[in-house]
């Protein structure tokens, strides 16, 4: 083990700095063309008639699809398929697609776009969640059943806390919108390539639409820049839409979203609202909790179902609690269908849970750490699905660190005396600072949901020159799993690092490998290679167990010395370029290779010389998994990753304003491959989460003066459920102006069955930010705020609140004080 | 972003006429920063770009015995960057410093900042608004937290502009060419209410462009400055600003601007704020009086009251900081 463990720099970073890295949009394909899309202006509403005549005249115009010119089914596969490429009859969101045009250029797609004129018949839109649970438009419900809370709930020696919560949309907010080119190969196969983070995903739709048997549908990821979820399942779409486009015209097309088409059409974090109950003894024992969690899955089901199991199965936080029941809802409305979000369907109970914690904790008279330290899931414990915990706990060993990195005692004391120093200061200071917990943990992969999904292949193909081509089915999003991958296969084939390419994700090269989602990329790719290099290794101990490499070496160095003496760098012999290919900058410099390459080189060549078969496919298929559908309890997760964050605030009582100033935030990974990817991944799931508490919601257009159904001046009816804020400017996320100093945690309690003993650590950072950030508030102000993003304004109201709710009780106080004496 | 023609100017009579010509139908392009984002949210469909960054000589910023002079197309960075400009109009250098973003000022110039859009998210979104020769302001009954509490008259834009604020303290007046001519107007005369003309933010022409602002040397003694609210501490506009230009004497407010940002469709004068202060020590009591008197009319619409409180908080710090 040799790299594993160390601080290696990404590889794909120099080229993305540097601009060269080629996204989707910086490729072209001779004779391509462009496309456009038609989306639907009501959030509900019956087609009558879509007129293309005179789009068909402007120039440069080759193809005009509809729902009923698909050749294959107009329906994109998931798990309740429900959702038509191309609307037909009936549009149930605004900004779903009615038709596709495909032109010479861009702009005269878009000049097509919009000559084709369709006639609607507005109908009734459901557009809250409330509204949708009323009429019975329920997607999903999963239950949980553990104990009998009841029971709990009707003792007299329990404190209990209830309250509602409610978290908003967010923006995925990925550097690069979505894109596609599909390119149509004279095999009559179509190859499509794009910002995507799920191959296999894409490969289906793009397979359903065109009516294609799917080893003709060939899916390439590009440089993606970013994927958050945003990229899982929605990518399907552009993709089919380009297949289909390429299948009519014979053209390559291509078609990327402006920032606002992906903001209002593409998948978001589904807004939640959580009725939340909790009962803990007097000592400080969670005993129950009782809930019912709402998902707001928009028009289609997507990933709702899962999304929602997700956020179930942790329904109570990373505590020991016996008796649960949950209902969970994922509900219709006539919105843009959400989907998969860092975090998955667990960020907004979550939210719930930690504030629901902090809330008891002041109920009981416990510190919010103490409280948590006290209930905290060790090994030996068992979940709220009654999974036993078997290895590789590290929740207590996050508090310690944080509480250890923090200096929590100290800290909290200095800023009670600090915040009482301003009160008094002439004129008084508004500010007051404050300190808040927040904790997670978070099942790792996809679980007993996730089925034939959950396995993942790998193919590994040593060239004769000892350079390594690693070929996997996830995809590198940002998140550093080029890095990561490589640095396992290196160790597992024993190789140094820079022979290690991993190749861009191709469907053609592995089988379905599932997503890349659930932070189970470095767990499930990783072990599919390790598989790989095994079968690898076994075969290549056979030749090499007892041979004397010095012999070859020394050939070999003496023939590279001679070749750089001579200047040469281009091979002549075959040997010779085994010999003196690639070598890169700093061995060429040096004229040598380290001594570990010179012994892998050597050691392939004789494999080479042997007929050694140098490649192999992987395959990992995760621990079993239990779920009952009837009580939701079972083993869900292979296992599971824990987070514990602190964050201290500084709040203007005057204006609102919140100042995030410092995060502790620990993790326990099992092992961390890369700790400097890790960081990575923490710092940006803490600002992200900071975004998600503070600042970002989309706001949707309501009719408040019901002018939904009054027809205004010359345009169309006014669009009720249209998200207002489709643009940075005005949906707001963190900037570097917004990020506090961030102090991140590693924390390993290994897991088994990981490669090297890791587990998973994309999701986990941001999932409880939000809750600590507001638990920080109400520490600092008394507010207690059960919505985000705590904006001013909203920060501001409660505190507005909260003083009149004062002044309303101290006078009666006062009263009854003057009739004492 | 649909076809238009692209017109390079390299005299200001080319842009004037090339203007003229298109009648309504051109837009001045100076950084764009603005401008193409409109045409890309497809709210706005010129069919004629007249671009006057080639104009030579509009890149200056001058110095004579009546005051300052900064030629249009001047970018905010540069004159952020000013050395008059930070010693002396300190308010105007605090509000190009939370002015957007250092690209974005990099890149916008003077005229532009003050003739920019509102950023309204139904004027700016596929709403068929008073503001775009509709019937109606959605705000009103829609979504309103970023609106107007003063000055709103049937539409309830607020001006975006921090640069604008600032210059209406400084009494700025703006010069302006077109085919009648040249004319010099002060700043506040320059912008207008939606009671004056809905469709439009200020006063000028088809055929107009602005060549120069001019901000008189203040008096000794004055003090200025400049507070913002935003969500998030780059890259946003005011939630609602304050600006206080002021000139003391022994401690007694001799003379006073003050003016109030994104809070009503033009930068808010508050002539209430000044006759309280005017003639008074700025004593806590007697900055408490003028920034209610500020805010006494605002009339918030459904989701915006924070706006009324928010802003007397901002009056209130601007004018503790003149007077310290
Ligand atoms: C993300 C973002 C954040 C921002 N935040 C802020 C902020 O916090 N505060 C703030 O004040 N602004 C902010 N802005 C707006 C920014 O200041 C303006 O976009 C910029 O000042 C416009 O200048 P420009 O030269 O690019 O103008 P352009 O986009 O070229 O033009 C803007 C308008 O002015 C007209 N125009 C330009 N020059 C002249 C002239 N000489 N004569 C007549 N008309 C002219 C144009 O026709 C056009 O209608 C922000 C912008 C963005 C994109």
């Amino acid at each position: 083990m040799r790299t594993v463990g160390e601080r290696i720099a990404r590889p794909d970073s120099l080229d993305k700095v540097q601009g060269t890295a080629q996204y989707v949009d910086d490729l072209s394909f001779g004779a391509m063309l462009h496309a456009a899309v038609v989306r639907s202006p009501l959030a509900h509403g019956r087609i009558k008639k879509i007129s293309t005549a005179a789009a068909r005249r402007i120039r440069g115009v080759h193809a005009i699809l509809t729902a009923q010119d698909i050749p294959g089914q107009n329906l994109i596969p998931m798990i309740q398929p429900d959702q038509p490429l191309l609307a037909a009859g009936e549009v149930r969101h605004i900004g779903e697609a009615v038709a596709l045009v495909a032109a010479e250029t861009k702009s005269a797609a878009e000049e097509a776009a919009r000559a084709i004129t369709v006639d609607y018949e507005a109908l009734p839109a459901i557009l809250t969640l409330e509204e949708g649970f009323a009429k019975r438009e329920i997607v999903q419900h999963w239950k949980l059943r553990r104990g009998r809370p009841c029971d709990i709930f009707s003792r007299h020696d329990v404190v209990v806390v209830e309250n509602t919560y409610q978290t908003p949309y967010q923006e995925h907010a990925y550097i690069e919108t979505n894109g596609m080119i599909a390119v149509p190969e004279t095999d009559g196969g179509i190859t499509v390539y794009g910002s995507l983070q799920c191959p296999f995903y894409v490969q289906k739709a793009v397979a359903s639409v065109t009516g294609m048997k799917m080893n003709h549908c060939r899916v390439i990821q590009t440089v993606t820049g970013g994927g958050f979820g945003g990229k899982e399942d929605a990518p399907g779409l552009p993709a089919a839409m380009v297949a289909l486009l390429a299948q009519a015209t014979g053209r390559p097309v291509k078609y990327i979203l402006s920032r606002e088409e992906d903001m209002q059409v593409m998948s978001k974090r589904h807004p939640g609202k959580i009725v939340y109950r909790s009962a803990a003894s007097h000592d400080g024992i969670l005993l129950a909790v009782d809930v019912d969690y709402f998902l707001d899955a928009g028009a289609y089901a997507t990933l709702s179902p899962v999304v929602l199991w997700r956020g179930i199965n942790h329904a109570a936080g990373p505590y020991r609690c016996e008796h649960v029941r949950v209902d969970a809802y994922a509900i219709r409305t006539h919105k843009v269908p959400c989907g998969a979000f860092r975090g998955f369907g667990e960020p907004q109970i979550v939210f719930a849970h930690e504030r629901q914690m902090d809330l008891l904790a002041e109920r009981i008279g416990l510190d919010a750490l103490q409280f948590r330290e006290k209930n905290a899931l060790e090994t030996g414990d068992h979940t709220v699905t009654e999974h036993e915990l078997k290895e590789s706990v590290g929740f207590k060993d996050t508090i310690i660190e944080v509480r250890r990195a923090s200096n929590y005692d100290r800290l909290k004391l200095e800023i009670e005396k600090s915040n009482g120093a301003r009160i008094s200061e002439n004129p008084p200071n508004p500010k007051r600072r404050g300190l808040g917990w927040g904790c997670c943990y978070y099942g790792v992969g996809l679980g007993a949901r996730g089925g034939y999904l959950n396995p993942a292949g790998a193919s590994v193909v040593i060239s004769s020159d000892g350079s390594v081509n690693v070929a996997v089915g996830t995809t590198e999003i940002g998140q550093g799993m080029i890095t990561v991958l490589s640095q396992i296969a290196a160790d597992a084939l024993g190789c140094p690092l820079e022979f290690i390419r991993i190749m861009p994700p191709d469907t053609s090269r592995v089988p379905d490998s599932g997503p890349t989602v659930a932070s189970r990329t470095t767990l499930m790719s990783g072990n599919a290679i390790a598989d790989a290099c095994r079968q690898i290794k076994s075969r290549m101990a056979a030749v090499c167990a007892d041979y004397d490499f010095s012999k070859i070496i020394a050939e070999m160095k003496s023939q590279a010395v001679a070749a750089s003496a001579r200047g040469e760098t281009h091979p002549k012999s075959d040997f010779h370029r085994i010999v003196t290919s690639s070598y890169t900058p700093s061995n060429r410099a040096s004229g040598h290779w380290s001594e570990e390459a010179w012994l892998w080189k050597a050691t392939i060549q004789r494999c080479v010389q042997n007929m050694v078969q140098l490649s192999a496919h992987g395959w990992a298929v995760p621990p079993q998994t239990t779920y009952d559908g009837e009580t939701g309890l079972g083993d869900v997760y292979v296992t599971y990753s824990y987070s514990t964050n602190l964050v201290e605030v500084e709040v203007d009582i005057e204006t609102g304003e919140t100042t995030v100033l410092k995060v502790w935030t620990a993790h326990d990974v099992g092992k961390a491959i890369n700790p400097q990817t890790g960081e990575g991944q923490i710092e940006g799931g803490v600002v992200q989460g900071i975004g998600y508490g503070l600042l970002e919601e989309h706001v949707l257009a309501t009719d408040g003066s019901k002018a939904a159904t009054r027809k205004t001046g010359k345009g169309g009816p006014f669009p009720p459920g249209r998200i207002l804020n489709d643009q940075f400017s005005t949906y707001i996320i963190p900037t570097p102006m917004d990020i506090p100093e961030i102090h991140s945690l590693i924390v390993e309690h290994a897991f088994p069955y990981g490669p090297f003993g890791a587990k998973g650590l994309g999701e986990t950072p941001i999932i409880a930010v939000a809750p600590a950030l507001v638990n920080a508030i109400a520490n600092a102000t008394g507010i207690q705020l059960r919505e985000i993003p705590a904006t001013p304004e909203r920060v501001w109201q409660a505190l507005k609140q909260e003083a009149s709710r004062r002044t309303q009780q101290s006078p009666r106080r006062s009263r009854k004080a003057a009739s004492a004496i | 972003m649909r076809a238009f023609e692209f017109h390079p100017a390299h005299q200001i009579s080319d842009a004037i006429r090339s203007l003229d010509e298109a009648n309504g139908n051109a837009r001045i392009c100076a950084g764009g920063t603005d401008l193409l984002s409109r045409l890309k949210d497809d709210v706005d469909n010129p069919e004629r770009l007249v671009c006057i960054r080639t104009l030579p000589d509009l890149r200056y910023i001058r110095n004579d015995k009546d005051g300052v002079r900064i030629g249009a197309l001047t970018t905010l960075s540069t004159i952020e960057e000013d050395a008059y400009v930070q010693k002396q109009l300190p308010l105007l250098h605090q509000a190009l410093q939370v002015t957007a973003a250092p690209q974005i000022r990099n890149q916008a110039t003077m005229g532009g900042s003050i003739c920019q859009r509102p950023r309204c998210w139904y004027l700016r979104g596929p709403f068929d608004c008073l503001r775009k020769g509709g019937k109606e302001c959605f705000a009103v009954y829609g979504e309103n937290k970023y609106h107007a509490i003063l000055g709103g008259h049937l539409c309830y834009i607020v001006h975006p502009s921090d640069s604008a604020t600032a210059l209406v303290a400084l009494n700025a007046s703006v010069k302006i060419h077109g085919s009648k001519g040249e004319k010099t107007v002060p700043i506040e005369k320059f912008f207008v209410g939606p009671e004056v003309n809905i469709l439009k933010e200020n006063i000028l022409e088809d055929d107009e462009i602005i060549t120069e602002v001019f901000i008189p040397h203040p008096a000794p003694g004055c003090r200025g400055a400049f507070n913002k609210s935003r969500e998030r501490q780059s890259y946003d506009f005011a939630l609602a600003s304050a600006a206080v230009q002021c000139r003391m004497s022994r401690g007694v407010c001799e003379d006073v601007r003050v003016v109030l940002g994104g809070v009503a469709p033009i930068p808010w004068r508050s002539r209430e704020a000044e006759a309280v202060v005017r003639g008074k020590k700025l004593s806590a009591a007697t900055i408490r009086e003028a920034s209610e008197a500020a805010l006494r009319n605002a009339k918030p619409l459904t989701q915006n009251d924070y706006k009324v409180d928010l802003t007397k908080l901002l009056l209130t710090k601007s004018f503790q900081q003149v007077s310290i």
